[in-house]
């Protein structure tokens, strides 16, 4: 099976010290894979670079590797904005726009095709449906995105990166923030639209990680630089691991 | 323990103190000014052309003349400041050389004494240029000299706009102009205006910078090339080198007060209403 993307020898520096270094990894298409390790090793840095967000920041310099689909990522001179639309991204914060409910998802879909105001609103039904919003903000689609919950406000956000229809959805510790309840709904959400879409997710919660992804990438800081030292099929990397790091890791005995 | 109250009671009766010092100030100011102005205030006075040197008539000319160099200062200074204020806020970063280069220069330019401001518009815009004592000499004059305090404050306005949004943008493709246009700008619209009533407030008081380029001349400017004497010059004028004037000059003042606070409320009723009315924050 050809992976979806291929991470060859993937470094990152900020300001020439180095966050992550020689990574290579295969993210499957349709399968979720869940990076998790002790912060500070680069975990966020990586996903950053699956989309070209390190772009944003100054003084990110990545070398190596990342082909998504032949397409080579790394330093590349390719359309960032089209890229951005095939791989989208949650962030920790729940972060909608200061705008109202049904205008956060019109924005970024009116950006990216012609609709008229009908198919616009079709759209974000659906899209509110599929991500369980639709019946708690049926009637004030109107009022601000920022009256919502963390938690709904997390689905809005799901709902308004679906409206590119990306092929992968990065998530950065989408849960974090969240109540037990709200990070519930949330991995249900995940469960529904995970043979639709490959999921790469960043998380501290063992059990999340457990309970949801195929594969679990592990990472680890050697020397104050974030290193992948494990990566498998989930069920094998909970069950025997063979890195002694892991193994404490999993344990809860160390991270 | 008693000690520790009695300290805390002594603080906090001198933070009082304080406040109700400055509230004292300034209710003083302006019950001084209102008492001597508000009886010489008549729709006559803020119509009618000056006489004897303002001793008597009105200053419907000064108003009007006023209101045309703030004009030409906003709508010369605003587009700048509101450009550079973009380009340093969100299409730069503060480690470019370029980007240190124009804050250290706005810096400087803030610092400067508006009778230098006076003296350099008098030899570029009224003599080099040619525009002689004029209505656009002193408000071209007038936007060099807020141009600072404006691009600074629309910058830390849109700065205090919080770079989730930015994120998000750029995670969703939206092209970075369309996100300013649509959310950081009209987020910001506070901040903006706060800048905006900062630059127009030291626009108003100023004299020193206006003496030496739009001049003294009293009469209804017939163009913008006429020249026309500000508010602030007028109550100058009265008080100081008019004997018999003191009571017009307070009623200039008041005056003065009262645009003040017009002109506040005009740029807030503009901003909400074509700006701040697209986000729901």
């Amino acid at each position: 099976m050809t992976p979806l993307i291929s991470i060859k020898n993937l470094s990152i520096s900020y300001k020439q010290k180095f966050a992550l270094q020689h990574v290579n990894l295969d993210i499957f298409s349709g399968k979720i894979l869940a990076l998790i390790g002790p912060s500070g090793c680069g975990k966020t840095s990586l996903l950053n670079c699956l989309n070209r967000m390190t772009d944003l920041i100054p003084d990110c310099l990545v070398t190596g590797s990342i082909q998504l689909e032949q397409l080579e990522l790394v330093n590349s001179n390719i359309d960032v904005n089209q890229l951005r639309q095939n791989v989208g991204m949650i962030f920790q914060k729940p972060n909608p726009f200061p705008l109202s409910i049904q205008e956060n998802i019109h924005l970024p879909l009116r950006e990216h095709a012609k609709l008229s105001k009908s198919e616009q609103l079709g759209i974000s039904e659906d899209l509110l449906k599929r991500v369980g919003l639709w019946q708690e903000v049926e009637n004030r689609l109107t009022k601000p995105a920022l009256s919502l919950s963390g938690g709904q406000q997390q689905r809005l956000c799901i709902a308004r990166a679906l409206t590119l229809n990306p092929k992968v959805l990065l998530m950065d510790e989408p849960c974090s923030a969240l109540d037990p309840l709200s990070t519930e709904i949330i991995e249900n959400l995940i469960n529904q639209i995970r043979h639709e879409i490959t999921i790469v997710i960043v998380t501290h919660n063992l059990a999340q990680a457990k309970r949801l992804s195929d594969q679990t990438a592990v990472f680890w800081n050697h020397n104050q630089c974030g290193k992948l030292i494990e990566h498998d099929q989930t069920k094998k990397i909970f069950e025997s691991p063979t890195h002694p790091d892991t193994i404490a890791y999993i344990k809860g005995l160390q991270g | 323990m008693t000690d520790k109250t009695l300290s805390q009671d002594l603080i906090c009766g001198f933070i009082w103190c304080v406040a109700l010092g400055i509230t004292f100030m300034f209710c003083w100011i302006l019950f001084d000014i209102i008492s001597h102005g508000i009886p010489e205030i008549s729709w006559t006075f803020l119509t009618s052309s000056v006489q004897q040197a303002g001793r008597s008539g009105g200053i419907g000319p000064i108003i009007i003349s006023t209101l045309l160099i703030l004009l030409v200062c906003l709508c010369v200074s605003i587009p700048l400041a509101l450009a550079t204020a973009i380009l340093l806020s969100e299409f730069s970063n503060s480690h470019q050389r370029f980007t240190r280069l124009i804050s250290t220069s706005l810096e400087i330019l803030a610092g400067i004494p508006s009778i230098v401001f006076g003296l350099f518009g008098n030899a570029f815009f009224c003599i080099i240029c040619g525009l002689g004592f004029s209505i656009l000499s002193g408000g071209l004059t007038l936007a060099c000299m807020v141009l600072p305090i404006l691009t600074r404050s629309i910058e830390i306005g849109l700065r205090s706009v919080s770079d989730d949004y930015r994120l998000a943008g750029a995670a969703l493709a939206i092209p970075r102009v369309k996100l300013l246009w649509r959310i950081i700008l009209p987020a910001a619209t506070p901040g903006l205006v706060a800048g905006l009533m900062l630059g127009i407030g030291r626009a108003l008081a100023e004299t020193a910078a206006l003496i030496f380029t739009s001049g003294y001349v009293d009469r209804m400017p017939g163009s913008l090339l006429d020249s026309g004497r500000a508010l602030s010059i007028h109550i100058y004028d009265l008080a100081m080198n008019v004997s018999g004037g003191e009571t017009n000059a307070y009623a200039t003042a008041l005056i003065l007060l009262v645009l003040l606070l017009v002109i506040n409320l005009v740029a807030q009723w503009l901003s909400h209403r074509f700006l701040y009315r697209k986000v729901q924050l």
